[in-house]
């Protein structure tokens, strides 16, 4: 059904009802539908293209509030094209307008707020009166294009959880961003993205879907990580434990994406390497280099198509070893263990995985 | 023009996040690239601005490019420049540059980018010149029933959408 059309429907059944509604007019059934859209930035591993395509903002919250006391009249949200319908009983000559909530509706369980805890909503222009009508939802960049694209990146992360699990149900998870704020991590209250002049990340994707693995290896899985800074770019190992989860969310990030590439764009350009090949090469060895270890897991979730690499899609065994044997296991959490737990899980294909780790110098079993 | 006498210091690239978080272990950093770039002004004269800009690679990288970059916010307007880098791993470069016609307001972005392999690393920094430029959302706070709050940014009507 169409949104304009679903409008309609409800719009229908709420004039047979009458409902009540504030303000002193005579109530009647109002109905507005649409589609919500942001403006994205198009990057390849050479940084931005220039293209700032209109995407669909999916599944996200959509109100109709009253101007004059902000409650929220009636809510709905937007479907996988972005289009939407929200109807309600309003007095005649009550100002509303439509709210476009940078929140998504369960299973996805997504926030995106300012460093208030204030959650980012776009408002449309308000009108009033009866009967339906139709208004379309824009956030451009100078808006709050940038808080959208890191919902919808955040929906694509919840897209390869539920592939992975069925039915998953989802802890709040909350984004932090706003211009000016420093830093990217995630700690256990939810992630943070940069917005400072140097480096927003706010249309960095491959960077946002980094800091959404390790909510997911804190939420679904199990780690030991120590955190802080890492440092795979020479020869001195990180600690096994930091480069697995560091290794395990380079990974999450690309799986989403379908792309080994990992960019990372600045106000002046944008840093990138891969997991397959890997790039950079001669150092990314070991079980305490996360790229190496990234790599590992990226070959066993992509096709055979290596010389070394002959495990043909197995993201659901490599899923399995993080979320059922890590979880209940509890080990310290490395690309060791996670050998340790392939076989004791009996998923097979030790001698392929075995060539897939020697490929980066670490052995299995 | 005459570039203002104050500017201020808009970012630090190095600079963590750790005073945000007020609760919870951070389980992870950003990947930073393995380059430091920092900025610093030492004065303004007519029409011209002197910064000092530091660059030390914290790897082996090869093909080093600083790029200097000065916008211009009341004219929207930008020039670059580039030019080759050569400083060995673990050694700073300390260097002083003079812009001349230097805007009244504005940000001086300085990149600096190094390979490794097929691998690109790339730091930038940025020092805001004059008034820095309005970078907060206007937006309004709205609480519903359940005291949820909500910053609310109007959508301008379709005549002023930037496209």
């Amino acid at each position: 059904m169409s949104a304009q059309r679903a409008a309609l429907a409800l719009l229908a059944l709420l004039a047979s009802s009458c409902g009540g509604g504030g303000g002193g007019g005579a109530v009647g059934a109002l109905g507005v539908s649409g589609s919500a859209t942001y403006e994205d930035k198009a990057y390849d591993r050479k940084g931005f293209t220039g293209e700032r395509p209109r995407r669909p903002v999916r599944g996200a919250v959509v109100q109709l509030v009253a101007d004059d006391d902000h409650s929220v009249l009636a809510a709905s949200s937007t479907d996988a094209n972005g289009a939407y319908a929200l109807s309600a009983s309003v007095a005649g000559g009550r100002s509303v307008h439509v709210a476009l909530v940078a929140s998504s509706q369960p299973p996805c369980n997504v926030d995106v707020l300012n460093s208030l805890s204030e959650v980012y909503a776009l408002a449309g222009p308000s009108f009033s009166g009866g009967g339906v009508s139709s208004q379309d939802l824009f956030a451009a960049e100078a808006q709050l294009g940038g808080v959208f694209n890191i919902l919808d990146a955040a929906s694509r992360g919840c897209g390869l959880v539920l592939a992975l699990r069925p039915g998953a149900s989802f802890p709040k998870l909350r984004i932090f961003w706003q211009a000016g704020s420093n830093g990217t991590f995630y700690d256990g209250s939810g992630i943070r993205l940069l917005g400072t002049t140097a480096d927003p990340d706010q249309y960095d994707d491959d960077i946002i879907l980094h800091e959404f693995g390790h909510y997911v290896e804190d939420r679904f899985a199990f780690t030991t990580t120590p955190g802080g800074d890492h440092n795979p770019y020479d020869a001195r190992p990180e600690p096994p434990a930091l480069a697995w989860s560091e290794g395990f969310a380079h990974w999450w990030s690309a799986e989403t994406r379908g792309n080994a590439g990992q960019v990372d764009t600045t106000a002046t350009g944008r840093s990138f390497f891969e997991l397959e090949g890997p790039t950079p090469g001669g150092v990314t060895r070991g079980a305490g280099n996360e790229i190496a270890v990234g790599a590992i897991l990226w070959d066993v979730s992509d096709p055979a198509n290596e010389g070394h690499d002959r495990i043909n899609r197995k993201r659901s065994k490599l899923w399995e070893v993080a979320s059922v044997y890590f979880r209940q296991e509890r080990p310290d959490t490395t690309i060791d263990t996670f050998c340790d737990g392939w076989i004791a899980l009996g998923l097979g294909e030790t001698s392929a995985l075995g060539a897939i780790f020697r490929n980066r110098d670490v052995s299995c079993p | 023009m005459r570039p203002r006498a104050a500017l201020l210091l808009a970012v630090l690239p190095f600079v963590a996040g750790r005073s945000e978080v007020t609760g919870g272990r951070v389980l992870c950093r950003k990947l930073e690239p393995p380059i430091q770039v920092t900025l610093r002004a030492l004065g303004a004269t007519a029409g011209e601005l002197r910064v000092l800009v530091e660059v030390r690679p914290e790897a082996a990288l090869t093909d080093l490019r600083m790029i200097v970059r000065l916008q211009d916010a009341a004219h929207a307007t930008s020039r670059e420049e580039s030019r080759a880098l050569d400083i060995p791993l673990g050694q700073t470069l300390r260097e002083e540059l003079a812009l001349r016609d230097a805007p009244e307001s504005g940000t001086l972005l300085v990149g600096v980018e190094g390979r490794q392999g097929n691998a690109v690393f790339h730091r930038s920094a940025a020092l805001d010149i004059g008034t820095p430029p309005a970078r907060e959302l206007q937006g309004t706070t709205r609480i519903d029933a359940d005291g949820r709050s909500y910053f609310e940014v109007r959508m301008p009507p379709p005549s002023e959408e930037p496209r």
